[in-house]
């Protein structure tokens, strides 16, 4: 039989174009994702990638040279007497303001939990700490603290009490900056735990007060336990943010006095921006990254034990 | 639907690169130009002479009363050259060394920059600034002689000429007349046992005698005869002379507690509190508290005097305020002819009656007006005030000594140790910069 071209055009016309049809469809989803992607990319894994380079440089930004030293930096930040005094004192700064900003945002998340007049006003009041720019928050606190003219001591002193040198002495030094960074912070917490509380079944606290329990009773058996998860997601996530945060600390003691209240992030700094060691200072970045890591994967996992959890009560 | 999804996706297309590029802006600032391209002084200036409008970005990085004058001239000098307009930014003075470094990584320098050592000696090091020797030399400008060689020295980097003088500070007394009358204290102490003596008369009823801002150190070791140097040329900073300083200024806090409890912490705004609001009777700083005081603290009768005489005699130290072109400036020709205009006899007059400090043109500063009492101190120094040393790497040495005085304040280390630690510091910032 003879081919007829006609037919032939048909028969081409009638096949189905199934394959690059679906390839376009898998591709259109990455389209979408492309410009995200490119962002995080700019953003994130590029700056990333640039200190982790660098930290394996001696970089001299005065004379222009940049020499190969594979671990050296690391090595000088690791045996360094400066990296154990800010990790010591991260770590004070960290878990002093998370404590703190859990524990007072649960009791202010306690009082805001109950009816009261003007309560709806009192819940957006709460916010304005958490709302003013950390710079403006130390400033102020600050000129607050000053040994000689600050408004503490000069109350303290119409109290009666000697003056206290809030940011001339090590321990001082950091207990102010820990409760500045608590009155920053807390209004947060007291939101999430708000959220939290809110979600507890009213009846259960009746049920609780029927059998007798008192309000210590309730409390612990109840609202403590329902805010369990809620209380380790706040607690990771304020470890991971105070951490990292530099504006108090730079702000109102520089890291002073005599180093008592610098943290890794300040000690970043010094490198950097201060003595120009951009090797030194990436080194030390990258150190501080890899113990985010540790609290981001506790982060994770709460998170999916959580989700695993609810699906399993959902069943 | 087809639609929608490709409107969807450019909308978040253009959204994301919106924040990436939002991000991505730096600030106002000369844009870059190719740094391998030699700078050319020779030609016209183009683009003035043709009458296009051209705009020169100047950064400074001062405060206070000087700011205020600045603009003032700057828009004088835009009256008379209405085809140059200057874009002034102001950068904290603490914050200086950060934006500069990072600026000039960035090759995003302006066309004119005022500033501090050690920036000046970086700056020129880095090979970002103009060199100006052939310029001046060939316009035969008369700063070159009419400015002491004792301040180009010690603007410029070596055997450089980037920097052309702006103005010059050196470090003197404010004391607060009616508190030393309060304290029976007739007349300013010279040496360093009258001073220590005056200093405990002035620390009564919650005043204190001294307000410092970990700075001072540096001059008051220079009065018990501290050099940078040893005699073979090595930088040496543990030295009994560096000691001798250094255990002065931190036995006015420690063992004598003639300053305030909160000392250790003092950065310049406590320091200028305590001044301003007159609890601290003196204040070691430069010509430029005269205009600040009087525009802070009108009520404060203030007197200057010259540092006190210690075991190395009288001294002080010697600085100045650096003009700068960065190489990469699009505009140089302008940038010179500012400056120059800035720096001439009549503007130099200006800024000096204006501020009450010493002239930089010798010229200048042999008007009657400057031959007054208080500007005695400061024009001491051209005997005995010690040039800012070439050290670019400084700010490490500096950070090791202040580090360590807070120490010292709060009874952790002594003297001896922090000296210690500090020539380690010492000997890697020579180590890089001896050859």
């Amino acid at each position: 039989m003879a081919i007829n071209s006609a037919t032939n055009v048909e028969a081409i016309q009638n096949v189905p174009k199934k394959r690059p049809k679906r390839l376009l469809r898998r591709l259109e989803h990455w389209w979408f994702l492309l410009p995200s992607v490119l962002a995080i990319l700019f953003i994130f894994v590029y700056p990333i990638g640039k200190a982790l380079q660098m930290s394996f440089f001696d970089i001299d930004v005065l004379d222009g040279s940049s020499v190969f030293a594979g671990l050296k930096n690391y090595q000088a930040i690791l045996s360094q007497a400066d990296f154990k005094n800010s990790l010591y004192n991260s770590a004070i700064w960290t878990f002093g303001s998370v404590a703190g900003q859990l524990g007072l945002g649960l009791a202010v998340a306690l009082l805001l939990n109950e009816k009261f007049k003007g309560v709806k006003i009192m819940r957006s009041l709460i916010l304005i700490p958490w709302i003013m720019p950390g710079l403006a928050i130390a400033l102020i606190w600050k000129f607050m603290l000053n040994g000689q003219l600050g408004l503490v001591n000069d109350i303290l002193s119409k109290l009666g009490y000697e003056p206290l040198n809030w940011l001339g002495s090590p321990g001082l030094a950091m207990f102010s900056v820990i409760m500045i960074n608590i009155w920053k912070a807390f209004p947060f917490a007291a939101l999430t735990f708000l959220a939290g509380l809110s979600a507890i079944p009213k009846d259960q606290y009746e049920a609780a007060h029927v059998d007798g329990a008192n309000i210590w009773q309730r409390f612990w058996h109840i609202t403590l336990p329902s805010l369990k998860y809620v209380s380790v997601i706040l607690a990771l996530l304020s470890t991971i943010w105070t951490f990292n945060y530099f504006d108090i600390i730079f702000s109102v003691t520089g890291g002073g006095p005599a180093k008592s209240t610098e943290i890794l992030p300040t000690m970043v700094y010094r490198f950097s921006f201060e003595n120009f060691q951009y090797g030194l200072g990436s080194a030390a970045a990258i150190i501080i990254a890899c113990i985010n890591m540790v609290f981001a994967v506790l982060y994770l996992r709460m998170l999916k034990e959580e989700g695993g959890q609810k699906s399993a009560k959902a069943k | 639907m087809k639609m929608k999804k490709w409107s969807s996706l450019l909308a978040s297309s253009l959204l994301t690169l919106s924040v990436v590029v939002s991000g991505c802006s730096s600030q106002p600032a000369a844009k870059p130009a190719d740094q391998n391209k030699p700078a050319d002084n020779s030609k016209p200036a183009d683009n003035a002479a043709n009458g296009e409008k051209i705009t020169l970005s100047y950064w400074d990085t001062f405060s206070g009363a000087e700011l205020d004058l600045m603009t003032q001239m700057i828009a004088d000098y835009e009256k008379s050259h209405p085809n140059i307009k200057i874009d002034k930014f102001d950068i904290p003075f603490d914050q200086r060394g950060i934006k500069i470094q990072a600026a000039a990584q960035a090759n995003d320098l302006p066309d004119i920059l005022r500033s501090d050592y050690p920036d000046n000696m970086e700056l020129t090091k880095m090979g970002k600034l103009l060199d100006l020797k052939k310029p001046l030399e060939d316009m035969k400008w008369d700063g070159l002689t009419d400015i002491p060689k004792i301040i180009w020295d010690t603007a410029n980097y070596k055997d450089n000429l980037t920097v052309i003088p702006q103005d010059r500070f050196e470090y003197v007394v404010y004391y607060n007349k009616k508190l030393f009358a309060d304290a029976g204290i007739k007349e300013f102490p010279k040496t360093w046992d009258e001073f220590i003596d005056a200093s405990k008369k002035l620390t009564k009823d919650g005043h204190f005698a001294l307000a410092t801002r970990n700075i001072e150190w540096e001059v008051l070791s220079y009065t018990a005869g501290a050099k940078w140097f040893d005699k073979d040329g090595n930088l040496k900073v543990d030295t009994p002379e560096w000691e001798k300083g250094l255990q002065l200024y931190t036995d006015l806090f420690t063992k004598y507690k003639v300053q305030p409890p909160a000392t250790p912490s003092y950065g310049y705004g406590e320091e200028h509190s305590d001044w301003n609001s007159g609890k601290a009777a003196m204040m070691i700083s430069g010509s430029w508290e005269i205009e600040n005081t009087k525009k802070d603290a009108p009520n404060i009768d203030f007197g200057i005097a010259p540092l006190p005489a210690g075991p190395g005699g009288k001294a002080t130290n010697l600085n100045t305020t650096p003009w700068m072109i960065p190489k990469q400036s699009k505009h140089q020709k302008e940038a010179l002819d500012f400056i120059l205009w800035m720096e001439s006899k009549e503007n130099v007059m200006r800024w000096a009656k204006t501020l009450n400090h010493i002239p930089i043109r010798t010229s200048v500063a042999n008007d009657p007006y400057f031959q007054k009492d208080m500007f005695k101190p400061f024009l001491e120094a051209n005997e005995i005030g010690v040039p800012q040393v070439e050290l670019i790497r400084r700010r490490e040495i500096d950070k090791a000594i202040k580090d360590g005085i807070q120490a010292v304040y709060l009874g952790q280390k002594t003297i001896k140790q922090v000296l210690e630690e500090a020539q380690k510091v010492a000997d890697a910032v020579w180590a890089k910069e001896k050859n």
